[in-house]
C-alpha cells in the first residue's frame, strides 16, 4: 500500500506519489519518490535511499488543471430560499414574518440587543477613540542630556605629544584629522617624533594614515570641498600643503624666509573660486595668505597691528594670534583673537591697514583659544579664553552680550554645535568637556563631561552634531557622543534666539560676588526662556540691545566728563550742582521715559509666570542690571549707591490699558518703586552723575 | 394556543421595544437584523441602504469569525465593530442572526 500525499501542485502532467516526506507546493521537493526501482542508470544520489523499500509499482497518472479564479460576491439580494421571488414585495414580507416567528430569533435577539446597547452606550460615554492634542505642535520632552565616549584614539608613539588641533574630514565626517605638537619651547623631550596621524573614525587601533614632516603639525584643517587636500601650520611657522593620496610628505612645503616666525596656530581654508586658498595666523602677529598652487610665498600678509591712519604697522607692536575665524558665507572678512586677549575683526579687502583692522574687541584676560561665529546667526560670535566663555554681537564693540561665570579652571577651546544653534561645547583644563545650552540654562551647563584627568587641548564638532572629538595633552583624542537633546533643533529654537521683541524683561546675572557681599545666594537669574512663546523670545537680539543701551549711556556719561573737562578751568561755584543737574535731568527724564514706556509694554505678559521679576538697576541709570541687591554695589561701574530700590513699580492706573485692569490689582502687575534719598553730603559719591532724580510717574 | 399567541405577541412587541430604544439611543442612524443568509428581517433604514449592509456586513462577520476561530478552535467572535471616519458599525453576530447598528461616536 502506498501512502502517500498527491501534491497541490497539479499543474504538472505527472502525478507522482511521494514518501512520507511531504513535497513542497513548487514542485521541486525534498521528498523522496518511493516509486521507482532502482535502475543504475538514472541512479542520483538523492534516490540512494529507495533501496531500502520494497518494491512497489510506479503509476503515471494525468488529471485536469483545476483553475483557480478569485472574485467578489455581488450580493444585491441574495440568499432568498428559490421558492421566494424577490422583486415580489409580498413573498419577501411573507418570508420575514415567517423568519420572525422562528423560535430562535427571540431569544437571541434579546440577547444580541443586550450586547449591543452596551456598546452605544460605551461609544456615547467616551469617545474611545477620539485622538488628543491634535491641534497643537508636538512639543519634544525635554529629556537629560547624556554623552558617552564611543572611541578613543591613543598617541601611536612612544612619547606623547599633546593634541594641538582636530579636523573632521569633510565627507560626513568619517576621517579625523589630529595633530601632535609640544608647543612647549625647549621644555620638550627631545625624541619626540614628528608625526600626525589621519584616523578612519571606525578604527582606532591604527591611524590610516601617518603624516610625516620634517617639523611637528601644529594645526591641520582638511579642505571643505576635498576630502583629499589638507593644509597644515608647522612649529616652524612654515605652512604645507598635503595630499593623501600622495602618502605621508608633503605635496609641498612653504619657504622658510616668507612664513612665519612663530609655529603657525591656525590655518583655515578660503571659499575662494580655485578653492586653493587658504590663510594662516601665528603668534607672531603675521596673518598670510597662500595659494597652495604657489606655495614658495605668501600671497599676502596682514600684520596684527592697529594703528591710525598714516602710521606705519610695525611687526614688533603686533599682536599674536592665537585663534582664527573664518566664516565662508562672509569671505572677505575675518576675525582673529589676540594673545592679549583681544578679538579683532578684519577686512580682507580694506585698502589701509585701518580699514583692514576694523574693530577690536576687548574679550579675555588671556588668549583667545576660540573664536566662531554662531552658525545660524552669523552677526553672534563665541569667544573661549581665560576662564569663561563669551557670546558677543558683532555690533557692540563694549563687552560681550552674554558670558559664563567663571569656571574654576582655564578653558582652552570651544565650539558652537553644528546642529543646534543654541549648545555650544566648552573644553577645561581638568579634562572636562562641557555642553552649553543658553536657551535652556544661562547659569551653567546643561552636562558637564569628565572626559579624562588630563587638561583638554582642543575640541571639534562633528559635522552631524552628535559626535565630538577632544584632544588631550597627553596626547589621547575621544570621541564623545551626545544625545538627541543636544542634536536636534527645536522648531522654536529660532525665533526664541532671534526674534525682535518689543516686550523684553531685561535681567542680567554675573555670579561672581565679591566678598563684600553679604549674601552670597542672592542673585538674579535669567529668565527662563522654556517656553515657546515667540512674545517672550529673542535672547540674542534682547542681550544684543541691552548692550546698545549699556554703550549708549557709557558714551555719554564720557562725552559729559569730556564737556566737563573743557570746562575744568572754570572755577567751581555754588550752583554748579543745579547748572549740570539741568543737563543731565533732560537726559534722564528721556531714559525714565523709555523706561516706562518698556513697562507699559510689558503688561501683555503674564509675569505671574516668572519667578524672580526683580528689576534691579543701578540708580545712576546706567541701566546696567548688575546691580547687587544687597550690597548694593553695582558691578558696571563699580561703585557703591546707597539707594535702596525697592524693586516692585507700580503703574498709575493711566497707563492701564484694560478696562479690568484699572480695577484689579493683581500682584503680578503691580510695580512699584520705592527710592531712600540719600542723606546730603555723601561722600560716596566718586562718580558726579548721581544725582536725586525724582520718582519717575 | 392562545397563551403560546399571547406570548408570542408580547415577544414580538418587547422585541419591537427593544428595537426601538436602540433606534432612539443618541447618535444611533440605523438598525438591522440580518439572518444567517444575509436576508434582513427587521430594519430602520431604506432598502437599498440595508441590502448593502445586510449583504457586506454578514460577508465580513463570517470572515472574522473564521479568523477569530482559525487563530483558536475554541474561540468564537462575540462583537464586531467598524470605526470609520464618518460613522461606527457594530456587528453583534450571532448562530443564526446578525444584529447590525450605525452609530455616530461622539464628537
Amino acid at each position: 500500500r502506498i501512502k502517500g500525499y498527491i501534491s497541490d501542485c497539479v499543474s504538472s502532467a505527472e502525478l507522482r506519489v511521494w514518501g512520507e516526506g511531504r513535497g513542497s507546493y513548487s514542485g521541486c521537493s525534498p521528498g523522496y519518490p518511493l516509486v521507482q526501482g532502482p535502475q543504475p542508470q538514472l541512479l542520483n544520489h538523492s534516490e540512494r535511499n529507495i533501496y531500502s523499500c520494497s518494491r512497489c509499482l510506479a503509476v503515471l497518472a494525468n488529471t485536469v488543471r483545476a483553475e483557480y479564479d478569485q472574485h467578489g460576491m455581488n450580493h444585491t439580494e441574495g440568499g432568498w430560499p428559490r421558492d421566494v421571488n424577490p422583486a415580489d414585495e409580498e413573498q419577501t414580507m411573507r418570508y420575514r414574518k415567517k423568519v420572525e416567528k422562528d423560535e430562535s430569533y427571540h431569544p437571541s435577539i434579546l440577547q444580541l440587543s443586550h450586547a449591543m446597547e452596551h456598546t452605544i452606550l460605551q461609544n456615547n460615554a467616551v469617545n474611545i477613540y477620539e485622538s488628543y492634542f491634535d491641534e497643537y505642535d508636538q512639543v519634544s520632552i525635554a529629556e537629560r542630556a547624556t554623552a558617552r565616549t564611543v572611541n578613543v584614539y591613543r598617541d601611536p608613539s612612544s612619547v606623547k605629544r599633546p593634541v594641538t588641533h582636530l579636523s573632521w574630514s569633510p565627507d560626513g565626517g568619517a576621517r579625523l584629522a589630529v595633530t601632535h605638537c609640544n608647543l612647549e619651547f625647549q621644555r620638550a623631550p627631545l625624541d619626540l617624533t614628528t608625526f600626525s596621524y589621519i584616523w578612519e573614525v571606525e578604527n582606532p587601533n591604527k591611524p590610516q594614515l601617518v603624516l610625516k614632516p620634517l617639523v611637528p603639525l601644529v594645526c591641520l584643517e582638511y579642505n571643505p570641498k576635498d576630502p583629499n587636500c589638507l593644509v597644515s601650520g608647522m612649529y616652524s611657522g612654515q605652512v604645507a600643503f598635503w595630499d593623501v593620496r600622495r602618502g605621508s610628505q608633503p605635496v609641498e612645503m612653504s619657504a622658510l624666509e616668507p612664513s612665519h616666525r612663530d609655529p603657525v596656530h591656525n590655518v583655515i581654508w578660503i571659499n575662494s573660486k580655485s578653492g586653493t586658498e587658504f590663510f594662516s595666523a601665528s603668534t607672531d602677529g603675521q596673518v598670510k595668505w597662500w595659494d597652495t598652487r604657489k606655495m614658495f610665498e605668501p600671497s599676502e600678509t596682514l600684520i596684527l597691528d592697529m594703528v591710525k591712519i598714516g602710521e606705519e604697522q610695525s611687526l614688533s607692536r603686533a599682536m599674536g594670534a592665537s585663534s582664527l575665524e573664518y566664516e565662508p558665507t562672509i569671505p572677505t572678512r575675518f576675525m582673529a583673537g589676540t594673545e592679549c586677549g583681544n578679538v579683532l575683526s578684519c577686512n580682507r579687502k580694506g585698502k589701509t591697514p585701518p580699514e583692514k583692522i576694523a574693530a577690536k574687541y576687548s574679550a579675555h584676560l588671556g588668549p583667545v583659544y576660540a573664536l566662531q561665529r554662531n552658525p545660524s546667526f552669523v552677526k553672534n560670535f563665541l569667544s573661549v579664553g581665560d576662564w569663561t566663555a563669551r557670546i558677543w554681537n558683532e555690533d557692540c564693540k563694549e563687552s560681550s552680550i552674554m558670558w559664563t561665570s567663571n569656571h574654576n579652571t582655564p578653558l582652552t577651546d570651544g565650539a558652537w554645535s553644528t546642529t543646534r544653534f543654541s549648545v555650544f561645547y566648552v573644553t577645561r583644563m581638568d579634562g572636562t568637556l562641557d555642553a552649553w545650552d543658553i536657551l535652556h540654562q544661562q547659569r551653567e551647563a546643561i552636562l558637564s563631561v569628565k572626559v579624562c584627568d588630563d587638561p583638554l587641548q582642543c575640541l571639534r564638532v562633528h559635522d552631524e552634531g552628535q559626535l565630538v572629538a577632544v584632544g588631550n595633552s597627553n596626547g589621547t583624542t575621544y570621541l564623545v557622543e551626545f544625545s538627541e537633546s543636544l542634536v536636534s533643533s527645536n522648531r522654536n529654537d529660532r525665533p526664541l534666539l532671534t526674534a525682535v521683541s518689543d516686550t523684553t524683561v531685561m535681567m542680567a546675572v554675573q555670579r561672581f560676588h565679591t566678598t563684600s557681599c553679604i549674601h552670597p545666594e542672592q542673585e538674579v537669574v535669567w529668565l527662563d526662556h522654556d517656553r515657546a512663546d515667540p512674545i517672550r523670545s529673542g535672547m540674542l537680539e534682547r542681550e544684543s540691545r541691552r548692550e546698545k543701551i549699556l554703550e549708549a549711556r557709557t558714551r555719554e556719561i564720557r562725552l559729559r566728563q569730556r564737556t566737563r573737562a573743557d570746562k575744568a578751568a572754570v572755577p567751581q561755584t555754588e550752583d554748579k550742582p543745579r547748572r549740570e543737574e539741568s543737563i543731565v535731568t533732560e537726559i534722564e527724564k528721556s531714559a525714565a521715559n523709555e523706561f516706562l514706556a518698556l513697562i507699559e509694554k510689558l503688561y501683555n505678559i503674564v509675569l505671574a509666570d516668572y519667578y524672580y521679576y526683580y528689576y534691579y538697576y543701578c540708580y545712576c541709570y546706567c541701566y546696567c542690571y548688575c546691580y547687587c541687591l544687597c550690597c548694593c554695589y553695582c558691578y558696571h561701574h563699580h561703585h557703591h549707591h546707597h539707594y535702596h530700590i525697592k524693586t516692585i513699580f507700580t503703574i498709575p492706573s493711566e497707563m492701564k490699558t484694560d478696562e479690568e485692569d484699572k480695577h484689579s490689582e493683581r500682584d503680578d502687575m503691580t510695580v512699584e518703586i520705592e527710592v531712600e534719598l540719600p542723606e546730603d553730603g555723601d561722600d560716596d559719591k566718586d562718580d558726579a552723575e548721581e544725582y536725586i532724580v525724582e520718582e519717575p510717574e | 394556543m392562545g397563551g403560546t399567541d399571547n406570548t408570542k405577541c408580547a415577544k414580538a412587541s418587547e422585541i419591537e421595544e427593544t428595537m426601538k430604544r436602540i433606534q432612539s439611543h443618541k447618535g444611533v442612524v440605523g438598525t438591522i437584523v440580518v439572518n444567517n443568509e444575509g436576508i434582513a428581517i427587521k430594519t430602520t433604514m431604506d432598502n437599498t441602504t440595508t441590502t448593502q449592509y445586510s449583504g457586506l456586513i454578514s460577508q465580513l462577520s463570517d470572515r472574522a469569525r473564521s479568523v477569530v476561530r482559525d487563530l483558536d478552535p475554541t474561540n468564537d467572535l462575540t462583537f464586531l465593530r467598524i470605526r470609520s471616519k464618518k460613522h461606527e458599525i457594530m456587528v453583534a453576530p450571532d448562530k443564526e442572526f446578525i444584529l447590525i447598528v450605525i452609530q455616530n461616536p461622539t464628537d
